[in-house]
């Protein structure tokens, strides 16, 4: 196996950088992908994301309207689940937070579809199939809804 | 004690990373029980932190794909790779070593994540100690590999394939989760979704499929003296499973925020991978041909069949989904669940089928009870064929009434809870299933029938 070993290890190596290279790195370059910061969340919003993202929200939301759905998907009205998403509105987010499975509504523009209320009654009520959040915090909660209401 | 856990006993490693493979695996098949009744029953145990759905689905992925069936494979590929002119591996303690900073480094995942210490990427929550520990683990255990091969007189494309998903691993957390810049995420923004992408894609078509390809084509030829796969053809899929795997992460934007031609390239590859995948199931399938009498009634080799076949549909359907058309409907909808279920579900069972059939020859008996083991194939056959068509006919009505631009949202995820509650019982089967695996292993350590040492050994077959 000798040979083998050595021929199969720079085969994996380059592959796996090769590939690696070509769909995460080589995007950065897009024009698309490079261009100016979204405009950054407040103090409060920002700590909202943070328990957005201990709290697994991504498990059930994405925030990504693809091309074929936007102005056109009901969350609850026709068309409110608002305009494609761009690149270039996630740039600067650590970690993204696309989500790869929908069991509640897209949130990439729910803060232009609600109020702080109304998103209030969505984390605490546990109705309609969105498990409860009443453990979280009232500063926590705050905080979250700070960050639900920025996603326009 | 230290010379117990570094202990140079041949195959000391192979048996505890079985075992703890086994029994990550209860743990990690519960979490995934509890995850499907919170999807069919959102309120169930909503109440309690550490438990509450989002946390639970990221502590089960990580429980299963790096507790359960890292660990089984491991364990077998060490056992196959250490035969090599029977001298065992190149090193058992540090064999061991590697288990036991990934013992530590699953505890410490399980505990951070459940109490909200994460980064937040799925399949790549655990914080950075958790992954520079399995770093050291995976590069431990290449190393061991790597000196093991070398010593192995002949050459053959199973074991390549076991050495390429020991070196991918290493590479796939390095460059994935950004481990040349441990304590922080490089990536931001779209890059970092991208770069998920690729640890996704990466822990699956770089690290689990070609690790339970190679230990399959290996086991199984070496039961029946006939290797399945010719040198060149062997080596032709193990060029096309790791260039195509690394390239299928973008598959899963398809229609979104990526530029277009990326799109494409992840699209084309999750398609080519289709290949590779259905290559290796020709070459398992073969190297039975004229065995099937005497073997055909080992639970084990119809677990590794079952498994290639669910591994085989669960890509040609994720090839189908990621066309431009279909991908429309089902993209990010529960359609994506159910592929995963066939996907890592026949991954794993590549992995318990191989475990079965490697008892005599890591624990020097034979497996305790083949009726335990044909118990544990039927549960996870039926859960199969209830989850896999549950999910899939959700992820379609979920995503026709999405296309339909009139129904809200939330009512077609409604319509579906009864799917979901029969992707429930069927997780539920999964884990009974595994206990019965576990139960039955330690039944077999204990009391097992004695194999002579001949028998033991795992012989290589010479090329075609
Ligand atoms: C079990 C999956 C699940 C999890 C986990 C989950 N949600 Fe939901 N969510 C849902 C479902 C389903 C709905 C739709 C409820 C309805 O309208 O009947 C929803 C609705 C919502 C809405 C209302 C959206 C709208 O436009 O009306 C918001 C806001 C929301 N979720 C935020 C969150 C946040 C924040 C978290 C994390 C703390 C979270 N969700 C976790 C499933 C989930």
């Amino acid at each position: 196996m000798r040979d083998a070993v050595g021929a199969v290890g720079r085969l994996v190596v380059a592959a796996v950088v090769c590939g690696f290279v070509v769909t995460a790195l080589l995007p950065a370059l897009d024009p698309a992908v490079r261009t100016a910061r979204a405009a950054p969340l407040s103090a409060q919003a920002a700590r909202g994301r943070w328990v957005y993202v201990r709290e697994g929200c991504v498990v059930c939301h994405t925030q990504q309207v693809r091309g074929v759905e936007a102005r056109f998907g009901v969350v609850r009205a026709p068309g409110d689940v608002g305009q494609a998403s761009t690149a270039e509105q996630y740039s600067g987010q650590d970690p993204v937070l696309l989500g790869r499975l929908r069991l509640g509504p897209d949130l990439s523009r729910v803060g232009a579809r609600t109020s702080g209320q109304e998103l209030r009654t969505a984390l605490l009520s546990g109705t309609g199939g969105m498990p409860s959040y009443r453990y979280l915090s009232d500063a926590e909660l705050a905080d979250l809804v700070a960050y639900l209401l920025a996603l326009r | 004690m230290l010379a117990w856990m570094f202990t140079d006993e041949r195959w000391s490693s192979v048996r505890r990373f079985l075992y703890a493979g086994a029994l990550w695996g209860i743990l990690a098949l519960a979490y995934e029980a509890l995850a499907a009744a919170q999807r069919a029953w959102p309120q169930v145990l909503a109440d309690v932190p550490w438990v509450s759905h989002g946390r639970v689905v990221a502590t089960g992925q990580d429980l299963w794909v790096f507790g359960f069936l890292s660990h089984l494979l491991v364990g077998a590929a060490l056992r196959v790779v250490g035969q090599g002119d029977r001298e065992g591996l190149w090193s058992e303690p540090l064999a061991n070593l590697s288990l036991w900073l990934w013992t530590v480094a699953q505890v410490l995942s399980w505990w951070w994540i459940s109490t909200g210490w994460t980064r937040g990427r799925p399949l790549g929550e655990a914080p950075w100690p958790v992954d520079l520990l399995r770093l050291a683990g995976a590069l431990l255990l290449l190393w061991v590999v790597r000196n093991t091969l070398v010593r192995s007189p002949r050459r053959d494309p199973a074991l390549a394939l076991v050495f390429a998903g020991f070196t991918g691993l290493p590479l796939v957390l390095v460059l994935g989760k950004g481990l040349f810049w441990p304590f922080d995420n490089p990536y931001h923004g779209i890059l970092d979704a991208l770069s998920q992408a690729f640890l996704r894609a990466g822990l699956v078509w770089l690290w689990g499929v070609p690790l339970a390809g190679g230990v399959c084509l290996y086991v199984l030829s070496a039961l029946t003296g006939r290797r399945g796969l010719s040198e060149g053809v062997g080596f032709a899929a193990l060029f096309g499973l790791v260039s195509f795997g690394a390239l299928a992460g973008p598959a899963e934007f398809v229609w979104g925020p990526v530029p277009f031609w990326v799109q494409t390239v992840g699209a084309v590859a999750q398609g080519l991978l289709v290949l590779p995948v259905a290559t290796l199931l020709v070459g398992a399938a073969r190297s039975l041909e004229g065995h099937w009498q005497s073997l055909g009634d080992h639970p084990g080799v119809v677990f590794v069949l079952a498994g290639w076949l669910a591994l085989t549909s669960g890509v040609s359907l994720s090839a189908l989904a990621s066309l431009v058309g279909p991908s429309r409907v089902v993209h990010l909808s529960l359609w994506g669940e159910g592929v995963r279920v066939l996907v890592l579900g026949g991954c794993a069972a590549v992995a318990v089928g191989c475990a079965y059939l490697l008892t005599p020859h890591v624990l020097g008996r034979s497996l305790a009870s083949r009726a335990l083991a044909w118990r544990h194939l039927w549960l996870v056959v039926v859960a199969w064929a209830l989850s896999a068509p549950a999910l899939l006919l959700a992820g379609l009505s979920q995503g026709a009434a999405w296309a339909t631009g009139t129904v809200p949202f939330a009512h077609a995820v409604q319509a579906s809870r009864p799917l979901l509650a029969v992707a429930w019982a069927a997780a539920l089967l999964v884990w009974v299933g595994q206990a019965v695996f576990a139960w039955n292993l330690f039944l077999t350590s204990d009391s097992g029938e004695p194999v002579p040492a001949a028998e033991q050994e795992l012989l290589p077959v010479a090329g075609s």
